[in-house]
């Protein structure tokens, strides 16, 4: 039985290591003197904080500072370079083995995810690659 | 210590065992004890070596292991409908005067492997070694059963993984490993005596915003709650390095009337070339506990390299002058 609503895509180690991380472009984001970025995440505009923010003060958006390392992976993220990529080149930059670069790494991107800074694009199965059954 | 490995292999020590390898192979699973377990590392893309090992109380017949393996994988290439050969008596070089025997299969993997047998540990090693004919498999299985060691030597043994080395007396039995985000832990217990290692990554960022002390504070906040303790800013092998001190809280009434509180060492050192912090964490009676440990921890120079480079002097002598320096 198909189902009636469309399934969260999973991704495999594979398929993780191949996807492409791209920055969220509703962010704003700049670097400080130091040189580390900073995050600037725009308030939601509903209607209810509208309401709010007549009567109280509410930010118009919230600040996250990266720390060196999130900063520099921060950077890679353009959309066009896979996660693999992004290990390797965190790995030479910060003197970690492989695995210790793809345990933080995989990690951090969750995190970004989570939050809603960073999609993944995951190149599209082939032609036919769709298996679910017809009527 | 451990032999350095060459540029492009490096040695990963679990349960005294030891195997050299080259550096793109990491663990991907290390489980089990010293009497039975297993270990896989991979290179990235596929599973590259897989050692088993498990003690035995009287020498096996290799030969009759090797035949009961091979049906077994027969069997199982049979069922998916893969062709299926092997290749046996196969002779690679051994350091050591094990018995052992090797053999080729080409089936779902094709794979060298080798069962070898030691009388002092009196451990069977199972050694596998997987890849593709002409891509190198042949070597890379001649260079992994040419170092392959299954004990330690002197009653100690060499554990490394993931850039954390060290050498220990075999008395310490592994608790638990863990590799997190930046960081590797080896835990380990002997009586009542606990040592845990670790190795954290990136300790420029983690040590840009707070002091080495609120670190290890943070780092080892829940067991640090056992103890009455201090810390001070102190120099380990000509590095920064943090000394802590205390001793355990004993609980409850009968605890405290029969108890014996023990002694708590910490040493942790920022190693500015690697770009790592190191930590040693030691829990007994022995109040110079953690001293011959931290020294066995290999960081940005080898024991013998310090040792060298001192004239001699031991590090466990310079520490214990550091301890008294500027309070941090």
């Amino acid at each position: 039985m198909a189902w009636p609503w469309r399934r969260r895509p999973t991704l495999d180690r594979h398929g993780s290591l191949g996807a492409r991380p791209l920055r969220n472009p509703l962010l704003e984001w700049t670097r400080d003197e130091e040189g580390m970025v900073l995050l600037r995440l725009p308030r939601k505009e509903s209607w209810w904080v509208r309401v709010l923010a007549r009567l109280f003060y509410v930010p118009k958006g919230k600040t996250f500072s990266l720390d060196e390392p999130g900063s520099f992976v921060w950077e890679l993220c353009d959309g066009r370079m896979p996660i693999r990529t992004i290990i390797q080149r965190f790995a030479e930059q910060f003197q970690l083995t492989r695995k210790e670069a793809e345990v933080s790494t995989l990690q951090y991107f969750r995190l970004l995810a989570q939050k809603g800074f960073v999609g993944l694009a995951v190149d599209q199965e082939p032609a036919g690659g769709d298996k679910r059954k017809g009527p | 210590m451990s032999e350095r490995a060459q540029d492009d292999t490096h040695t990963i020590g679990w349960q005294g065992l030891g195997l050299r390898v080259p550096t793109a192979w990491e663990p991907q699973s290390l489980s089990g004890t010293r009497s039975q377990g297993a270990l896989q590392l991979d290179d990235g893309e596929a599973i590259r070596l897989r050692c088993t090992w498990r003690e035995l109380r009287r020498p096996p017949d290799l030969l009759a292991e090797a035949e009961t393996y091979i049906s077994g994988l027969e069997k199982a290439a049979r069922k998916k409908g893969i062709d299926f050969s092997v290749k046996r008596d196969i002779r690679f070089p051994l350091p050591g005067e094990q018995a052992s025997t090797c053999f080729l299969w080409r089936g779902e993997e094709t794979a060298y492997a080798s069962f070898i047998y030691c009388q002092e540990c009196r451990r069977l090693s199972g050694v596998y070694v997987f890849g593709r004919p002409g891509q190198g498999l042949e070597r890379d299985a001649k260079q992994v059963l040419a170092h392959f060691r299954c004990h330690g030597e002197g009653g100690r043994e060499d554990w490394s993984i993931f850039g954390l080395r060290a050498e220990l007396p075999s008395t310490w039995e592994l608790a638990k490993s863990e590799l997190r985000a930046g960081q590797v832990t080896l835990q380990f217990l002997r009586g009542r005596e606990e040592l845990s290692l670790s190795r954290v990554a990136l300790a420029r960022s983690v040590l840009r915003r707070q002091k080495f002390v609120r670190w290890a504070e943070g780092f080892y906040r829940k067991p640090l709650g056992a103890f009455r303790w201090k810390g001070e800013r102190t120099e380990y092998r000509g590095h920064i390095a943090l000394a802590i001190e205390g001793e355990e809280r004993l609980r409850g009434p009968m605890g405290r009337l029969f108890g014996k509180a023990r002694q708590l060492r910490v040493r942790a050192w920022y190693c500015q070339e690697l770009d790592k912090i190191y930590a040693v964490w030691y829990v007994g009676d022995d109040e110079a506990g953690v001293e011959e440990p931290s020294a066995q921890v290999a960081c940005h120079e080898t024991q013998e390299e310090y040792l060298a480079e001192r004239g001699g002097e031991a590090p466990a002598a310079e520490a214990a002058g550091g301890d008294q320096g500027g309070a941090g």
